[in-house]
C-alpha cells in the first residue's frame, strides 16, 4: 500500500469489521451479542463525541448483518442534509419499498440516522413514529453527540451504546500503524501534537496526520509540520469576529459573521459552538467574565434551536458582547 | 374604437400588404373570418392590430359562469386591470353581484374540465 | 383554536379551485395527460397567480407525487447537486426517485434560485431533464433570463398571468364566509385592486386587515396606500425608529402592509445605525432576537403571535427614543444581496460537501467542519498527492480551483 491512489485516510483506514476496531471492546462485546441473533436485536442508538467510531460500528454491523450487497439494503441518512422529517419520511418509504426485493436473505434493512440529536422535538416524535411503522423490516441505528436531547420515546426504543472518547495512547498506536502502513516516518512529538489538538476525535486527528504527511515532499512527519498544518486549518476568524465584538466593534463583527455565514457556510449552530469554545480560550477575561458570557451564548444558542433567523440571533449574540465589554469599563483586546 | 371576438371576427378590406402583416403577427384566416388561437403574445398582438388598423382595439370576454360575451369598458376594475380589453375569460357583472360567485366558478371549473 | 395562515388553510385542493388563468391551466392538464412534446414543461408569470399551487393541485387531480427540487437552502427539499452528483449508496436511490411512476418532479422558481452565474445549477437541471422518467415541471417569474435559456430549450412554455379582480374578490369572499367574517364588499375590492392580480398577496393582505375582527368596513382597508412596496417600507421604517414610544411604533407598524420577515431584516439591518450606544444596541437586540423567536413559531403555533412579534418590534425601535438622530436608512435587507452574490460559491461549497459526504460517510455539515479545513491546505500545496485526492473525490477544475484560493 504506497500513497498512490489519493483515498483520504479516514476512510482508507476505517475499520471494516469489529474485529478491527481497536477500542470499545465493551460495546463491540454487547453487540456482537445482538449480532449472534440478529432477530433480537432492537434499534439502536449509539451517542458519542465526534471521530469516536459511531459511524465506523454502524456500517461495520450493516457489513456483518447484510453481507456482500449490504450497500443495497442500508440507507445512510443525516439530519442536516435531509432538512425536514418530511424528507427522512418519504426517503425510509421508497428505500422500504424498494429494499423488499431480495429480503428473503437477510434479517432487514438498516438505516443509518446522523446527528439525530440536531432533530428538533417535534421532528424526533415524528421519526419515532416512522421508526415504528417501518420496524418490520428496518432497525434503525441513531447517531448522536448527546443522548440527552433525544426525546424519551426513542430512546426507551433503542440499545444505547456509548461512545467514549479516544484515549491518547490508543490514538498515537493508530496513527502509527497508520504511518507504517503508508512507509512514513511519525515524530513522537508530532503524534504528541496531533493527539492534543485532535481532542480525542480520531478522524480529525488522521485528517491532520495526512495533511502533514503531503505538506512535506519528504517522508517524516515532524512536529513543526503539524503545528503548521493545525495553524493554517484552523480558522481563526471566529477567534477575531469574537475580539472585534468584545472590543465593542459591532459592525466589524457583524461583517465578519456574515462572511461566515456565506462564504464559509457555517451555520449558525457551528458558529455559536466556536464561539462557546473560543470564549475560554481569551485569558484576558476573568473567571466570572467567561461564565457570563458562556451564560449569554446558552440563552442565544436555545433561542436559535427554536427556529429562528440565524443572522438576527447571531448578531445580537454579538451585540450582547459588546454591549457587555461597554458595561464592564471598556475593553481590553489583544 | 373596434370590438374583436378573439375566435372570430370580421375586418373590412385592408389590401394584401396589410393582410400579409396580419399574418404574420399571428392572426389566422378561413372562410371570410378572422381568428387567433395563440394568445400567449397577445400583447403584442393587440398592439400590431392596432397600428395596421389604425384605431385602438379591444377584444370581447367571455363569462365563464354564464358564457355571455361581455366588454371590460363596463367593469369596475377597468382602471386597475393590468389584462383589460385583453381576449382572456372573466366574470361578467351579473354574475359578480351573485353572491355563491366563487361556488359557481369552482363548479363550472369542473365542468369544463370534464369536456 | 390553532389559527394558521390562510394562504395555506385555502391552498386550492384541485384545479377547479384555483382561480383564474384557463387558458394556461388547460394547457398543463393536457400536458400532464401526456400530450406533450417536451419531458419538461415552464410555468411563468408574475408571483402568486397560482403558478404552483396549480402543480400540486393538478398532481392531487391525477394521481401524481410530487418531489419538489430546490437548490436553495429551504427546507424538506434536495439539492440538484446530490441527483446530479457521483453514483453512490444513497444516489442509487434517487435514481429510483426519477423513475417512480405516477411521480413527477418540481423545479419551484427555479430563476429565482440560482446565482447569475450559476452556470452549474442550470446545466444539472438539463441533465436531470434529459435522463428523467418522469414528467418535470418548473415554475418562474421570469423566463426571459439569459441563463436559463439552456432550459427553456428543453421546455414547453405555459404562461400564467395576473388574475382578474372580480375573481379574486370571489376567493375573499369565500374566505371571509369561511372564517365568519363580515365583510364590505368595497373593502374586499380595495384590497384587490391594491394585489394587481397576486392573489397570494391579496389573501395576506385580507389576513393582516381581518386581524381580530368579525366585520370588515371599508375605512379599515382605506389607509393602506397603493402597493408601492419600496417607499411604503421606508416610511414605516422612518417612522418606527424615531417614534417616542413603543405605541407610537406600534400604530405604524399596525398600518403598514409590510411582511414581517422583510421587517425583522430591515430593523435588524439598521438596529447599528440607529444605536452608536452599545449598550443600548444590546438591549435593543435582545428585544429584536425575542421577536424573531416568536416569529420561528407562528408557523407551527398560534396566528395571535404575530401580535406580539410587532410588539417587540416596535419596543426594539425605540429603545432610547431622546438619543434618536436620523439616519440613513439600509433597504433592501443586506442579507439578500449577500446571499445572491455569493450563491455560486456557497452552491459550489455544498455540492463539494456533498461529494466529500458520499465518499467519507459524513453529512455536508461536517464535510464543511471536518474536511474542507484539511482539504484546502492539501490542495493549496498542489502536489501529487493533492491531484489524487481531487480525482478520488471527483473534484471538477472549478471546485478544486475554488479550494485553492479561498482563505
Amino acid at each position: 500500500m504506497s500513497r498512490n491512489e489519493g483515498v483520504m485516510w479516514a476512510e482508507k483506514y476505517r475499520p471494516q469489521t469489529l474485529d478491527d476496531v481497536v477500542n470499545l471492546r465493551d460495546v463491540i462485546r454487547s453487540l456482537k451479542a445482538f449480532l449472534r441473533t440478529p432477530e433480537t436485536m432492537p434499534h439502536l442508538l449509539f451517542a458519542g463525541m465526534p471521530g469516536t467510531g459511531k459511524t465506523t460500528v454502524a456500517l461495520c454491523i450493516a457489513r456483518q448483518l447484510l453481507g456482500s450487497s449490504w450497500r443495497s439494503f442500508t440507507l445512510e441518512l443525516n439530519a442536516s442534509d435531509e432538512r425536514g422529517i418530511t424528507m427522512v419520511r418519504e426517503r425510509v418509504k421508497s428505500f422500504a419499498r424498494y429494499g423488499r426485493r431480495g429480503l428473503a436473505d437477510i434479517p432487514y434493512a438498516i438505516i443509518i440516522l446522523d446527528e439525530s440529536d440536531q432533530m428538533t422535538a417535534t421532528a424526533q416524535t415524528a421519526l419515532r413514529r416512522i421508526m415504528e411503522t417501518s420496524s418490520r423490516f428496518c432497525r434503525f441505528i441513531l447517531i448522536c453527540n448527546y443522548s440527552s436531547k433525544i426525546i424519551e420515546p426513542i430512546q426507551s426504543r433503542c440499545a444505547i451504546f456509548r461512545f467514549s472518547p479516544l484515549q491518547r495512547e490508543d490514538m498515537v498506536k493508530y496513527l502509527m500503524y497508520i504511518t507504517e502502513k503508508e512507509n512514513l516516518d511519525l515524530s513522537n512529538d508530532a503524534a504528541d501534537l496531533i493527539a492534543e489538538f485532535s481532542e480525542g476525535d480520531l478522524r480529525r486527528a488522521i485528517n491532520i496526520l495526512q495533511t502533514s504527511a503531503t505538506y512535506e515532499e519528504g517522508a517524516s512527519i515532524n512536529g513543526k509540520t503539524v503545528l503548521r498544518v493545525v495553524g493554517q486549518a484552523n480558522p481563526k476568524q471566529v477567534q477575531v469576529m469574537l475580539s472585534k465584538a468584545l472590543d465593542g466593534k459591532f459592525m466589524e463583527a457583524r461583517d465578519m459573521l456574515y462572511d461566515l455565514m456565506t462564504t464559509y457556510s457555517l451555520s449558525g449552530v457551528d458558529i455559536i459552538r466556536q464561539i462557546h469554545k473560543e470564549l475560554y480560550k481569551l485569558s484576558y477575561l476573568s473567571h466570572e467574565d467567561q461564565a457570563e458570557l458562556a451564560r449569554i451564548v446558552g440563552e442565544y444558542d436555545f433561542r436559535l434551536s427554536q427556529g429562528a433567523n440565524e443572522d438576527i440571533q447571531l448578531s445580537a449574540l454579538l451585540a450582547q458582547f459588546a454591549g457587555f465589554m461597554k458595561l464592564k469599563g471598556g475593553a481590553t483586546s489583544e | 374604437m373596434r370590438v374583436l371576438n378573439k375566435d372570430e371576427f370580421k375586418l373590412p378590406y385592408l389590401g394584401k400588404e396589410k393582410f400579409g402583416q396580419l399574418m404574420k403577427i399571428g392572426l389566422e384566416y378561413e372562410r371570410g373570418l378572422f381568428y387567433i388561437r395563440n394568445i400567449s403574445n397577445i400583447e403584442s398582438i393587440k398592439d400590431a392590430l392596432s397600428e395596421i388598423l389604425n384605431e385602438k382595439v379591444v377584444f370581447t370576454q367571455r363569462c365563464l359562469i354564464c358564457g355571455k360575451e361581455f366588454l371590460c369598458l363596463d367593469c369596475k376594475y377597468y382602471e386597475t386591470c393590468s389584462s383589460r380589453d385583453l381576449p382572456f375569460h372573466c366574470i361578467c357583472k351579473k354574475c359578480s353581484d351573485k353572491d355563491d360567485l366563487y361556488d359557481r366558478y369552482v363548479e363550472k371549473s369542473k365542468q369544463r374540465a370534464k369536456t | 383554536m390553532n389559527r394558521q395562515m390562510w394562504v395555506e388553510k385555502y391552498r386550492p385542493k384541485n384545479a377547479a379551485e384555483v382561480m383564474g388563468n384557463e387558458e394556461a391551466k388547460v394547457s398543463f392538464i393536457k400536458w400532464l395527460k401526456k400530450k406533450h412534446k417536451q419531458k419538461a414543461v415552464l410555468l411563468f408569470g408574475p408571483a402568486g397567480v397560482g403558478k404552483t399551487a396549480l402543480v400540486h393541485a393538478a398532481a392531487r387531480d391525477f394521481n401524481y407525487k410530487v418531489i419538489e427540487m430546490n437548490a436553495s437552502d429551504t427546507r424538506t427539499t434536495k439539492t440538484i447537486m446530490e441527483i446530479a452528483g457521483p453514483a453512490v449508496s444513497t444516489s442509487s436511490l434517487d435514481v429510483y426517485f426519477l423513475s417512480i411512476k405516477g411521480s413527477l418532479l418540481l423545479f419551484d422558481e427555479v430563476d429565482g434560485i440560482f446565482g447569475r452565474e450559476d452556470r452549474g445549477g442550470v446545466g444539472a437541471i438539463v441533465k436531470i431533464i434529459s435522463e428523467s422518467q418522469i414528467p418535470i415541471v418548473l415554475t418562474a417569474n421570469d423566463p426571459d433570463i439569459q441563463k436559463l435559456r439552456p432550459i427553456i430549450e428543453v421546455c414547453d412554455l405555459i404562461k400564467f398571468r395576473e388574475v382578474r379582480p372580480p375573481l379574486i374578490v370571489a376567493l375573499l369572499q369565500k374566505i371571509c364566509r369561511l372564517e365568519n367574517i363580515s365583510a364590505e364588499k368595497e373593502a374586499l375590492e380595495t384590497i384587490v385592486q391594491n394585489s394587481q392580480g397576486d392573489v397570494r398577496s391579496a389573501i395576506n393582505d385580507l389576513q393582516t386587515v381581518c386581524e381580530g375582527k368579525r366585520i370588515l368596513r371599508k375605512e379599515d382597508v382605506l389607509s393602506i396606500p397603493a402597493r408601492n412596496r419600496g417607499l411604503d417600507i421606508r416610511e414605516t421604517l422612518r417612522g418606527v425608529f424615531s417614534a417616542a414610544s413603543p405605541r407610537e411604533a406600534r400604530k405604524i407598524l399596525n398600518e403598514s402592509l409590510i411582511d414581517y420577515d422583510t421587517l425583522l431584516l430591515a430593523i435588524h439591518d439598521n438596529l447599528p445605525l440607529r444605536y452608536s450606544d452599545p449598550e443600548n444596541l444590546a438591549a435593543a437586540y435582545d428585544v429584536l432576537s425575542r421577536a424573531d423567536v416568536f416569529r420561528g413559531r407562528i408557523g407551527t403555533e398560534e396566528w395571535r403571535l404575530l401580535s406580539y412579534v410587532f410588539d417587540l418590534l416596535a419596543q426594539s425601535t425605540t429603545i432610547a427614543p431622546a438619543a434618536f438622530h436620523p439616519f440613513n436608512i439600509i433597504f433592501p435587507p443586506t442579507k439578500f444581496s449577500l446571499l445572491k452574490r455569493t450563491a455560486t460559491e456557497r452552491s459550489l461549497l455544498e455540492s463539494i460537501c456533498a461529494k466529500i459526504g458520499e465518499k467519507c460517510h459524513v453529512s455536508k455539515r461536517s464535510a464543511n467542519l471536518e474536511f474542507i479545513p484539511f482539504l484546502k491546505v492539501i490542495l493549496k500545496k498542489e502536489s501529487d498527492q493533492a491531484s489524487k485526492i481531487a480525482a478520488w473525490l471527483r473534484l471538477d477544475e472549478e471546485s478544486s480551483n475554488y479550494l485553492k484560493k479561498v482563505d
